[in-house]
């Protein structure tokens, strides 16, 4: 069975990131500095905040990469490196509002929705009017590079909790965008 | 990912606003970190090394070939390995002058590989030279741990830059396969269409 040619790609940079080629790594910065940027800015209050943490996410990717033993792994990796740069950035106050998210419980993965969002706009502006831990989950949801068990090694959470929170998310997202809809 | 999602990726991506002066500054010091800019007096003072190293090689060069014929061989070979570090150390120089910038990385190598091959050659020589008593003896065995060691360094690293260029080339050929697949698949004649 082949492999997508795109995962193929991805793994011969990290390669060449390995073996010190300074053209992969500017590829590889080109290549995922708009999600990690997206991803980043969901995590931290300001864009001044997301600018530093992206740069501080280069220097551990530039100083790490060598340890990267499986090239597969580089979309969940490099999620964690930018997420560690950005609790080390912001750590307090993250912590303050992922504790609000404990009280989540493994039955609504069943009222899990199916219904795809259709305006991104209006996705981008309605992240951020939820809390924070549900924003970082969802944004990694509409990034796409991993699945939910990579997405569960990233957040170091279970994999159920990836579920229920995954799926809390979406439904209070949806009833933000509802609630904007409403006051049009 | 289907087409439907990728577009709402891309669509979620370009919403997310950027100041470009904050972007401009991030650029900045991201290559500032990769690649440190030299200024008019370090940049001249890499020209200065790199003509010292250059010099010193054509010093060494010469003594290599113009020393007396009662000279110990293996000091001719110390000047002749002493030549080639001073061509590479001049060479390495006169590139960071042209390029006006250190690169971190590339260079950070360049410079930790002359740093590895210099005491491996000097305690080489002296190994070489020792003199045939227990005072000899005991300067061979400590410079046989040091080479033991600067040899594990060097297998390792090139064992690695092996494994590294193998699965480099392995997935090549992967992407080759997958590349002839789908040549494949779009030059297959479609089914026939039942007809009604």
């Amino acid at each position: 069975m082949l492999r997508d040619k795109q995962v193929i790609l991805q793994e011969l940079l990290v390669l060449r990131c390995k073996r010190g080629e300074r053209q992969a790594f500017d590829e590889l910065v080109r290549q995922w500095e708009g999600r990690l940027l997206y991803y980043v800015r969901r995590l931290v209050a300001t864009e001044g905040d997301a600018w530093d943490v992206m740069q501080e996410t280069w220097l551990r990717v530039c100083k790490g990469i060598r340890s990267l033993d499986s090239p597969d792994r580089l979309a969940t990796w490099l999620y964690q490196v930018s997420r560690c740069a950005a609790l080390t950035h912001w750590r307090g106050h993250y912590r303050a509002h992922a504790r609000l998210e404990e009280g989540e419980k493994l039955e609504e993965i069943a009222a899990e929705e199916t219904k795809p969002f259709e305006d991104a706009e209006r996705v981008h502006r309605a992240l951020g009017c939820v809390s924070l831990a549900h924003r970082e989950v969802l944004t990694l949801f509409f990034l796409e590079d991993l699945s939910q068990e990579q997405m569960a090694e990233v957040l170091g959470i279970p994999l159920g909790t990836v579920k229920s929170r995954l799926s809390y998310a979406k439904r209070t997202l949806r009833s933000v965008l509802q609630q904007e809809e409403g006051c049009l | 990912m289907n087409e439907t999602n990728r577009v709402f990726r891309q669509q979620l991506l370009d919403a997310e606003q950027v100041t470009p002066a904050l972007k401009d500054r991030y650029h900045k010091e991201l290559q500032a970190m990769l690649e440190e800019q030299l200024t008019g007096m370090r940049r001249w003072i890499w020209l200065a090394a790199a003509i010292m190293g250059l010099g010193f090689a054509v010093g060494f060069g010469t003594l290599a070939v113009v020393a007396p014929a009662e000279f110990p061989w293996w000091w001719r070979l110390v000047f002749a390995v002493g030549a080639l570090f001073g061509i590479g150390f001049g060479l390495l120089g006169l590139k960071v002058f042209r390029r006006g910038a250190l690169d971190l990385k590339r260079d950070s190598w360049a410079y930790s590989g002359t740093a590895w091959a210099i005491p491996v050659l000097v305690v080489t020589v002296a190994m070489v030279s020792a003199p045939e008593n227990v005072v000899g003896l005991r300067m061979i065995l400590s410079g046989l741990v040091f080479l033991v060691m600067g040899a594990v360094f060097l297998i390792r690293h090139v064992v690695e830059q092996s494994e590294l260029k193998t699965r480099e080339k392995l997935l090549e050929i992967e992407y080759r396969l997958a590349e002839l697949a789908d040549r494949i698949q779009l030059e297959r004649p479609m089914p026939p269409t039942s007809r009604a």
